[in-house]
């Protein structure tokens, strides 16, 4: 009996070879986009682990002012530290060969591998300075290819108090700095900012650090506590100012590399659960009704003494049979997708090495996962006639009987043609099914919002940062405090129309035992060149007395209007001060904490602090404006606006294509596999009706409209909810962003993506009942006459 | 032959090919169809009654001969052309009813009428006044899976002639029915040929309906056998079969 069975599932697969290739497609994204995202993360973690090991990522980091040697040996004594290394870095402005403004470098110093340091420069290409070279230099590898940098090349930097000529002899990475970002500015801009590594003796020398250090790199002990280790180097640092020591995970380039793998995590969930959820409504949706049509045979073979189990197995393989195809064209695709993803990201975080690897234990959850959704979807298709006695089963299914509903009542009796109560009779005669395919299709809408929101909210982002936030042509940022007499000279520079002096110092804020390291800034209400921007792209007011937090610094604290907080300035004095918080704002910058700006040297204590400047300069004089800054001692960078946002809207570009690629595709495939076997399914119980339509005179527009207008019923109603899930999505995103602290993504989302939202899957749907088409001109109306259904 | 001829078939010839084998239902059928005429064809299964009234009715074409719809050539019409035919001057009767299960009777009705509406030309009678002709006054408002299979055809009978057509074409109307219900139905077709003058041409290979008819034809291996005419055609109720 199995083996005629297997015969007719073979055959009945053939017949339905469109609705099965529909299925295996919606499948085998979900496969695909669960095997590559979960395959990707694995495959970067495993590249992050190798990485560290390879150049000694350390465990804890700290920044100070300045610390003597001397203090290295009762650091070292700390229980759990097992090695600390010292060195001296700086910020400096950079005269780059070809680039027109300044570009930052942080100098940093560096030992060759024979000295077992940590934080190793891996080489991509040249050699390492010699020890007491001082004038050979590495310098990153982002750097150089934005800047078109090659070995040989000079660069050109004040380096305390000196100008000195720097020759590229490397170019190197290293886990430090994957995530560059320079002082003052919010995103990494490789062109504008980058590492280079001297000769750690020649770097302390020409940092004026003899003798001295200000960065430091600790690795510990296996079981030591992290926490203990950091108050211990907190209480002995604080004298020398130490900004606070932090581990791995408040590092900016471990946050980054792993908060990115990690909502690659998250995505590698939701997404095929999508995907899998809408193949197991197809695959209930299709096989229902071929159980439906099968009735009589199944009747039949009951009769026959057929056991119910080898029914179910013929049936189940049914729907197995897309859901395996898919898991296979799915899972290849999926590895596929992994490894070309992962080259990406590797080469976008600069990893030296990545061994492509493939993981089964991926592939074998994901196909659990689709046969499941498969089993499910045909199981429960198949109850219904299964459980039919034989001799009832093999008379024909009763007509579809309609009678005068709620809904009909409401709607249907209220149209007036004919062809409209059909279709609304048509959608109201299943309303489960026709929920579960309006929203299979609206899904698609909801992946393209969800994946192209961003757009919105980085263009809100733009605006907040280079329109509204800052407006200043250049921005300066001086290594130590200045007084005020550093405005005049700001102002008498070339081209300089008006110079705002800028006020950020480091501090600890601290509510009960929570505490945070954030930057303190005093703001000018009238100030015109910058102003704290809301997420919202408003002004933010800073309330005139206690203190005024981001939200969400806030909620990191726990502080509300009205609680005390501690502020600790981190300069070595160890002074505190206690302000009330006076307001929360929603600020792009996440964890900001705001003062008046007059109220600002009072707080601190030592006189005026001027920690930069902002500059409106004359488009002309910008050229002799650099060269004067780029030789000004007092100056670690030079940040210039329109730099900054053409530097924006490349990273935007590069990081956005990809996504919206793989999303429109994907959005696509849903709607329109949906579509097109709701489509299927729909012709096939309408065939009789339809037919007899072009027998009393409809003609193939007039009989396409009715089938096509449940259809675009479903859509109708199915994009605006997938429009409403889709935003629920990208808040979900937004949330998930929130947890890097680097800054907030604002929640946007315009017209373009709501849209494109619809857009999209209409047209996908649109493609996909042109085979329904082509059906409903091939019906066979003499034959519809003489049978039953 | 009168130049008043509502169909004009010659030499009407259909081969079908079932896989290797040619099967030939019509043989070189001549016939003239007149208006207002009710006609009955007889014939077993397999006398090619159905492949004439399909071809007749714009849904099948002939393998060679030709067929005139009063000055419409039939035959090497186009698809477009055809349903326009079908549209503008036939209607239908079919052995299982066709109705559309999600519409009312007065609502299937309606499907067809609000389509000649919407055609120049064509004056379609009230759907209600229609279905009260034919005894379902009291059934407007009732789907086809709460009609009996009489009530259903009669449904069907009235979708055929609200539109006014010019030729009511009916394939076993009582095929599926029992005597009695048969009957009525036979009685509603009667009615529809008597209030709205259309040719009525009904097949059946039930000879006792031909008692009702104004002319007799009895088709044999895909020809013309006989060709009657009955003078004095009695009503529906007094058949006997």
């Amino acid at each position: 009996m199995r083996r005629y069975l297997d015969r007719k599932l073979w055959r009945d697969l053939r017949k339905h070879l469109g609705p099965l290739i529909a299925i295996a497609i919606v499948v085998s994204c979900g496969e695909a986009a669960f095997v590559a995202m979960r395959s990707m993360a694995r495959l970067l973690t495993a590249a992050q682990a190798d990485y560290y090991r390879d150049v000694r990522f350390p465990d804890v980091f700290v920044q100070v002012r300045r610390a003597p040697n001397a203090v290295l040996p009762a650091l070292r004594a700390i229980p759990g530290i097992s090695r600390v290394d010292a060195r001296a870095t700086g910020e400096v402005p950079l005269r780059v060969p070809g680039l027109r403004e300044p570009a930052t470098a942080r100098i940093v110093g560096t030992r060759g591998p024979e000295a077992r340091a940590l934080n190793l420069v891996v080489l991509r290409r040249g050699r390492r300075p010699f020890p007491g070279e001082a004038d050979a230099a590495i310098i990153s590898d982002g750097f150089a290819s934005a800047n078109g940098i090659v070995l040989g090349d000079t660069l050109g930097a004040v380096i305390g108090d000196r100008w000195r000529n720097l020759r590229v002899v490397g170019v190197g990475v290293t886990a430090e700095f994957v995530f560059e970002i320079g002082p003052g500015s919010m995103f990494p801009d490789p062109r504008s900012y980058g590492v280079i590594w001297l000769d750690a003796d020649a770097a302390a020398d020409a940092l004026g650090f003899g003798g001295a250090w200000n960065d430091l790199a600790v690795t510990l002990t296996p079981g030591a506590d992290e926490a203990a280790v950091i108050a211990a180097l907190d209480a002995e640092l604080a004298r020398y100012g130490t900004l606070g020591a932090y581990g791995r995970g408040r590092h900016p380039s471990h946050l980054f590399v792993t908060e990115e793998i990690r909502q690659n995590r998250t995505f590698a969930f939701v997404l095929p659960l999508i995907f899998l959820a809408v193949a197991a409504f197809l695959v209930h949706l299709v096989l229902g009704r071929v159980v439906r049509q099968q009735r009589e045979q199944v009747g039949t073979l009951k009769a026959f003494g057929a056991p119910a189990h080898e029914l179910v197995r013929h049936y189940a393989l049914f729907g197995l049979v897309p859901a395996v195809v898919g898991t296979l064209v799915g899972g290849g695709l999926g590895i596929w997708m992994a490894q070309g993803l992962a080259e990406i990201y590797a080469e976008f975080f600069r990893f030296p090495r990545l061994e492509l690897r493939i993981y089964p234990t991926e592939l074998v959850i994901a196909a659990i996962i689709a046969v499941v959704a498969a089993l499910v979807g045909a199981l429960d298709a198949l109850r219904g006639t299964l459980a039919l006695p034989p001799a009832e089963a093999m008379r024909p299914e009763p007509p579809a009987t309609f009678t005068h509903g709620f809904t009909d009542r409401v709607v249907g009796d209220r149209l007036g043609s004919p062809v409209a109560k059909m279709i609304v009779r048509g959608i109201t005669h299943r309303p489960w099914r026709t929920a579960l395919g309006a929203f299979g299709i609206g899904l698609g809408a909801a992946v393209v919002v969800a994946g192209t929101f961003g757009f919105d909210s980085v263009a809100r982002m733009r605006r907040i940062l280079f329109e509204v936030g800052l407006r200043a042509d250049v921005s300066v940022v001086f290594a130590e405090a200045q007084g005020v007499r550093v405005l005049p000279s700001l102002a008498a520079l070339p081209g300089v129309t008006r110079v705002e002096p800028v006020r950020e110092v480091a501090v600890r804020v601290r509510h009960a035992h929570r505490s945070r390291q954030t930057a303190l800034i005093g703001v000018d209400p009238a100030a015109r060149l910058r102003q704290v921007v809301g997420l919202d792209a408003r002004a933010v007011t800073v309330a005139p007395a206690g203190v005024t937090l981001s939200a969400s610094l806030g909620r990191v604290l726990d502080a509300r209007v009205g609680d005390r907080v501690d502020l600790e300035f981190l300069d070595g004095r160890e002074r505190r001060v206690a302000l009330l918080v006076a307001a929360l704002v929603d600020d792009i910058s996440g964890v900001g904490a705001y003062v008046g700006a007059e109220r600002l040297p009072g707080l601190v204590g030592v006189g005026e602090v001027i920690t930069g400047a902002d500059l409106a300069v004359e488009a002309g004089a910008m050229d002799s404006l650099y060269d004067r800054l780029v030789h000004a001692p007092a100056v670690q960078a030079v940040l210039v606006r329109d730099a900054m946002r053409r530097a924006f809207d490349e990273t935007v570009r590069a990081n956005f294509l990809i996504v919206l690629i793989t999303l429109v595709a994907f959005a696509g495939a849903l709607s329109a596999g949906t579509i097109y076997n709701a489509g299927r399914v729909t012709l096939s119980e309408r065939t009789r009706d339809l037919a007899s339509l072009r027998v009393l005179g409809f003609t193939q527009r007039e009989v396409a409209r009715i089938l096509f207008g449940e259809l675009a019923f479903l859509a109708a109603v199915g994009l605006p909810v997938g429009l409403v899930v889709g935003v629920g999505f990208a808040a979900a995103t937004v949330a998930s962003f929130g947890a890097t602290e680097l800054f907030r993504l604002p929640l946007v989302i315009g017209p373009r993506t709501l849209a494109a939202g619809i857009v999209i899957p209409s047209v996908a749907a649109a493609f996909a009942v042109i085979p329904l088409r082509h059906r409903l001109e091939r019906l066979d109306l003499i034959g519809v006459l003489k049978t039953r259904e | 032959m009168g130049t008043d001829a509502v169909f004009q078939a010659r030499d009407l010839a259909k081969i079908y090919h079932m896989g290797e084998v040619e099967v030939p239902a019509l043989r070189g059928v001549d016939l003239d169809l007149f208006a207002g005429e009710f006609v009955v064809i007889l014939g077993p299964s397999g006398s090619g009654k159905s492949t004439l009234l399909n071809i007749l009715g714009g849904l099948d074409a002939p393998t060679s001969g030709s067929v005139r719809f009063r000055d419409h050539a039939l035959t090497n019409a186009d698809e477009r052309a055809l349903t326009q035919y079908r549209r503008e001057h036939v209607g239908f009767v079919f052995q299982f009813y066709n109705l559309i299960p999600s519409l009312t009777a007065i609502e299937n009705v309606a499907l067809v009428t609000s389509l000649a509406v919407s055609t120049p030309g064509m004056r379609p009678a009230d759907p209600a006044a229609t279905l009260a002709l034919l005894g379902l006054g009291e059934r407007l408002d009732s789907f086809p899976a709460q009609l009996s299979g009489g009530e259903q055809q009669r449904v069907a009978i009235a979708r055929a002639v609200a539109k006014r057509p010019d030729v009511l074409l009916c394939d076993e109307p009582t095929g599926a029915l029992d005597v009695e219900t048969g009957k009525l139905v036979l009685e509603a077709l009667r009615i529809a040929n008597h209030e709205f003058g259309t040719l009525t041409v009904v097949i059946t290979h039930n000879a006792s309906v031909a008692g009702m008819a104004d002319r007799v034809l009895r088709l044999r291996s895909g020809a013309i056998a006989s060709d009657e005419r009955n003078a004095n055609p009695i009503a529906p109720g007094e058949l006997v079969w």
